[in-house]
């Protein structure tokens, strides 16, 4: 029963770790652009633009994380 | 290899990672999906990042990001008058500080490049360049500290033998007596007089 459980992760937890992803590339993306353009508007769309996406994609991922802890947790007190 | 190629390699590797993880998220569930998953959503990201941020740092320091913002313009003509007692421009033209940095060289705690403060005042400039519009006429935050003249200077030869220096040293390293406005060094950018001046024009 718990091997099965494991090898299928929850959609939810799947959907989170593709959010993540996207939220990662399209600030690596953001940040590749701006270094192509030496302006101080380059500066701040790195910080303001592809330094907050890549931060909440990793902040995804942690969550999904700490959500599949919390939802084996439960199977397993089940 | 160059730093920002391996910056881009870096981005490559990390794209291709999330593109298997969100293709097969099954692959999670073991330890080497796990593995993959950290590096692709959290470690190289977090790498790529903060590469990319010493890279804008790095390049926040050229004359040319300084230059990039109209109103600079004069501040840069300043540094090719063809004068010899106008500070920058005898800086500049003498390679005593790199052409490419001649700004950050003088200027190490202006805008970004200084602590906290300086890059919160950074941020102003932006602001004010493209909402509220800036303060005329430009001045600094504070008073020109001789640090940034005693960084090249303090241990020079010319400079510790000239009587004039040797006799108040501790003055100017402590910035009681400004090398800049105590009337010895008080010709810097005058950007109010560019239009008379001649400009320097490297062959």
């Amino acid at each position: 029963m718990e091997a099965r459980m494991n090898s299928h992760p929850q959609p939810r937890i799947a959907s989170r770790l593709r959010i993540a992803g996207v939220l990662v590339i399209l600030g690596l993306l953001v940040e590749i652009f701006t270094l192509f353009w030496a302006h101080p508007l380059a500066f701040v769309a790195f910080i303001v633009l592809g330094c907050a996406l890549i931060g909440l994609g990793i902040l995804v991922y942690l969550w999904s994380l700490i959500s599949v802890g919390e939802a084996s947790g439960a199977a397993q007190s089940k | 290899m160059t730093p920002f190629a391996i910056l881009v390699a870096l981005v490559a590797v990390t794209v291709v990672l999330i593109v298997i993880l969100a293709a097969v998220p099954r692959i999670t569930v073991t330890r080497s999906g796990k593995i993959l998953a950290f590096l692709g959503l959290f470690l190289l990201p977090a790498i790529a990042g903060w590469a990319g941020f010493d890279r804008h740092m790095e390049r926040s320091k050229e004359t040319s990001f300084c230059l990039s913002c109209h109103i600079m313009a004069p501040y840069g003509r300043s540094l090719t008058v063809d004068e010899k007692n106008w500070l920058p421009a005898a800086h500049y033209q003498n390679n005593r500080v790199s052409r490419d940095h001649a700004c950050y060289t003088c200027h190490t705690n202006y805008a970004l490049y200084g602590d906290f403060k300086s890059k919160v005042r950074g941020f102003h400039h932006v602001w004010a360049q493209y909402v509220t519009g800036p303060k005329l006429p430009i001045r600094l935050y504070t008073p020109f500290q001789n640090r940034e003249c005693l960084h090249c200077h303090g241990e020079a030869r010319n400079f510790l033998e000239n009587p004039v220096h040797s006799t108040q040293l501790d003055d100017l390293r402590s910035n009681y007596t400004s090398c800049l406005t105590s009337g010895c060094h008080d010709t810097a950018h005058n950007v109010n007089h560019l239009g008379e001046a001649k400009q320097w024009k490297p062959e």
